[in-house]
């Protein structure tokens, strides 16, 4: 009697150990599912990103294809005119956050844009007609992230 | 007559030489303007296609199922070429490297446009990987823009 009881016991307790075992075997195990919740993540940085870039490419694609567009930023990035400049720029980046870093003035002009992205990711953006002061690839044009 | 004629022709000459290359300063300003943002378009219109060819590969890590199994085969076995060649499939313009790979799902991409040679660094980890991206978290961009 005892020994069937026991075999009852063993009955139930055999298959919960089993499974408890499988869980916490899995649990330390990568599976398909993580690689999806990495790109979940991803996806929002992605996203992010992507945006930001397709507002830069817009104001860069909109400069080089639109001369009156080209002619009043020319215009007010040579008077200095940071408002006008920022007012031209927000036309094209609109969710991203951008702020003039750096205007100067020579004989020429030297611009830096800060660039915001949502999620807080930085790009730099300069622009410079001067032949001296050149940008930090020590190119005319450089973008470049800042954090 | 003759006299006051000989008085302006002088400054006038000047004046029109002054404003031609007045003028001329200016034109070749813009244009040099317009060249430097002819060749800035070329850049960042690479950067755009790369990121949005690397927003697409990432997006199927998610959706397709066959595409993440894949992922994780390769990632799991430690076969870079092989993950190379699944993130390849979604990156017709963009070449894709596998900067590092670790045991347990741990690695690091770069989705680079060839012409301007500019760089999107991605990392992934799995839960259980000891290290985490450099954000802190599980998936982290990087980007390396020449």
């Amino acid at each position: 009697m005892e020994c069937i009881s026991r075999k009852f016991r063993l009955l139930f307790i055999l298959p919960l150990l089993l499974t408890g075992i499988h869980f916490a075997w899995s649990g330390t195990q990568d599976t398909v599912d993580d690689v999806q919740a990495a790109g979940r993540e991803g996806t929002q940085d992605t996203a992010d990103i992507k945006v930001t870039i397709d507002e830069m490419n817009a104001f860069i694609s909109t400069l080089n294809s639109n001369p009156s567009y080209l002619a009043s930023f020319f215009d007010a990035a040579n008077k200095g005119d940071q408002a006008a400049v920022l007012n031209l720029v927000r036309q094209k980046i609109a969710i991203s956050r951008a702020s003039v870093r750096e205007l100067t003035i020579t004989h020429s002009f030297f611009l830096v844009l800060n660039v915001t992205s949502s999620k807080g990711k930085q790009f730099g953006l300069c622009i410079s007609t001067d032949k001296v002061k050149k940008c930090g690839n020590g190119k005319a044009f450089d973008i470049g992230p800042l954090n | 007559m003759k006299n006051l004629t000989g008085h302006l022709l002088f400054p006038t000459l000047i004046l029109i030489a002054l404003f031609a290359f007045v003028t001329n300063a200016s034109t070749a300003e813009i244009d040099d303007f317009k060249n430097i943002v002819r060749s800035a378009a070329q850049s960042t219109a690479g950067l755009k296609r790369c990121s949005d060819e690397m927003d697409r590969a990432v997006n199927s890590m998610v959706s397709d199922t066959t595409f993440a199994t894949g992922i994780f085969k390769a990632a799991t076995s430690g076969n870079t070429s092989a993950l190379q060649s699944i993130y390849a499939q979604k990156t017709p313009s963009c070449s894709v490297q596998v900067s590092s790979l670790e045991k347990d799902f741990g690695f690091r991409l770069s989705f680079g446009d060839p012409t301007t040679g500019n760089h999107f660094f991605i990392c992934f980890v799995s839960r259980n990987h000891p290290v985490k991206c450099p954000d802190g978290t599980r998936a982290d961009i990087e980007i390396t823009i020449k």
